[in-house]
């Protein structure tokens, strides 16, 4: 049966929709998940309440000192986006990675983080970017760190009055640098494994560096014990490699019927290390003269 | 409840009076009688339903009608103009890129959309576009060079 369609323009609108239909309704962002789900026959909403009219759900902005980013901005347009890519390049590289130019184009950011979905690609490069997710209710807006919004294998903290609104990331310090590495089995599947990095050198010595890991566990994580290895000490290949062993010992993954749990553990050992020395590179390539 | 949505189709002004929850695919083959956009997977897998929307490939089995409203919807029937094929549909048949065809709609209207952004793509750059959707008779090599020979056309 066809949903019955709503596309109000304002917030409050919305809101006040999600409250009249709980959970016969659901939200529509992008729809490149959703309405896979709805043709599987794994929903069956009543009600879809459309946001693409809402224009203040949309955009790439910049406030004190964060970049913000609005819920239902395309994957498509953080991509291409030259401040993204400039300045958290990790972002920009986790939204190319995105499966195919059709999904880029009408995907949202807002929708994937909201989705949660296995392997999936910006999950782990916000992860790294410390990022913070804000959500409005009923009773008001509230903020929450990322990782505290990722529950679940496909569950987020969002209530289910609730709106994800917007995605914040504080700005990088200058020289920071940062990229994702996926491996996928074709160029537009989820990823197996999905590697962020941002990382910050003085000289030979790692100042700070951050690992964010997607599809290696029932959500994206941060790899604590690599990224402790890493702080302080020398950007050595032995160096890499370790961090690479820890992240591996630290990742719970699943299997399912693309790989299994040990197969992407084993992903993790390799795509670390590697991830690592590719934005290392990078780094070392902008401080030149 | 039905909606009355006001497009251009194909280069067209149109009305059209759908239910807004419906799906694009369904709206252009049962409403616009347009079966360029083919019926693949229908699970936003294949590609091969792919059509433009205000130029933009999209996966009309996973687009919502009501979107539609006020945009440009472009689909294979309106690439040509007055009978002149578009550079990409010469190029797919000059490259014998095609086999059993079912797919290639979908392939060629993605490589519109890709070319737009990347006028000047490296192969493994066309390889990762054409990549998104299924040609189940594995021809992407003559379209790969077909793309190409558009991208690079002096």
């Amino acid at each position: 049966m066809t949903p019955e369609y709503h596309d109000p323009e304002r917030l409050d609108e919305v809101l006040a929709l999600l409250r009249e239909y709980g959970d016969d309704a659901k939200l529509v962002a992008g729809g490149q998940s959703l309405m896979v789900m709805l043709r599987q026959g794994l929903l069956s909403p009543a009600v879809l309440i459309d946001l693409h009219r809402v224009v203040d759900l949309s955009g790439i902005g910049r406030s004190n000192g964060e970049v913000r980013l609005g819920a239902t901005t395309t994957i498509r347009t953080i991509e291409r986006e030259p401040m993204i890519r400039a300045e958290l390049p990790v972002l920009a590289e986790a939204a190319a990675a995105v499966g195919p130019l059709q999904v880029r184009n009408m995907g949202t950011l807002g929708g994937n983080v909201a989705h949660n979905a296995l392997g999936a690609d910006p999950p782990p490069a916000l992860l790294a970017l410390d990022a913070r997710v804000t959500m409005a209710g009923p009773g008001g807006t509230r903020t929450l760190p990322l990782e505290d919004v990722l529950t679940g294998y496909f569950e987020t903290a969002l209530g289910p009055e609730e709106v994800l609104t917007e995605v914040t990331v504080p700005a990088l310090p200058p020289g920071a640098a940062g990229g994702y590495l996926k491996f996928a089995t074709r160029s537009v599947d989820m990823a197996l494994v999905g590697v962020a990095v941002v990382h910050l050198r003085e000289g030979e010595k790692v100042r700070d560096v951050r690992i964010a890991i997607g599809g290696a566990g029932p959500v994206p994580f941060r790899a604590h014990a690599a990224e402790a290895s890493l702080r302080g000490g020398a950007w050595t290949e032995a160096a890499l490699q370790e961090a690479g062993r820890l992240a591996a010992r630290d990742a719970a993954p699943l299997s399912d019927l693309h790989a299994s749990a040990e197969y992407r553990r084993w992903l993790v050992q390799v795509l670390v290390p590697r991830a690592l020395a590719r934005v290392g590179g990078a780094a070392a390539a902008r401080t030149e003269p | 409840m039905k909606r009355k949505l006001t497009l251009t189709v194909n280069g067209r002004p149109a009305e059209l009076e759908v239910k807004p929850g419906s799906l694009l695919l369904d709206v252009v083959q049962d409403h616009l009688g347009l079966l360029g956009a083919r019926r693949g997977c229908e699970d936003g897998y294949c590609g091969a339903c792919t059509v433009l929307v205000d130029g933009q490939a999209v996966r009309s089995c996973l687009y919502l009608a009501g979107r539609l409203d006020g945009r440009k919807l472009t689909t294979i029937e309106g690439l040509a103009s007055d009978g002149d094929l578009d550079p990409l549909q010469s190029a797919f048949i000059q490259h014998g890129a095609l086999e059993c065809g079912y797919c290639i709609p979908g392939m060629i209207l993605l490589a519109k959309s890709f070319l737009v952004d990347n006028p000047e793509p490296s192969d493994a750059e066309i390889r990762r576009a054409l990549g998104s959707n299924l040609c189940r008779c594995t021809g992407y090599v003559k379209m790969i060079e077909a793309v190409k020979a558009v991208a690079f056309r002096a």
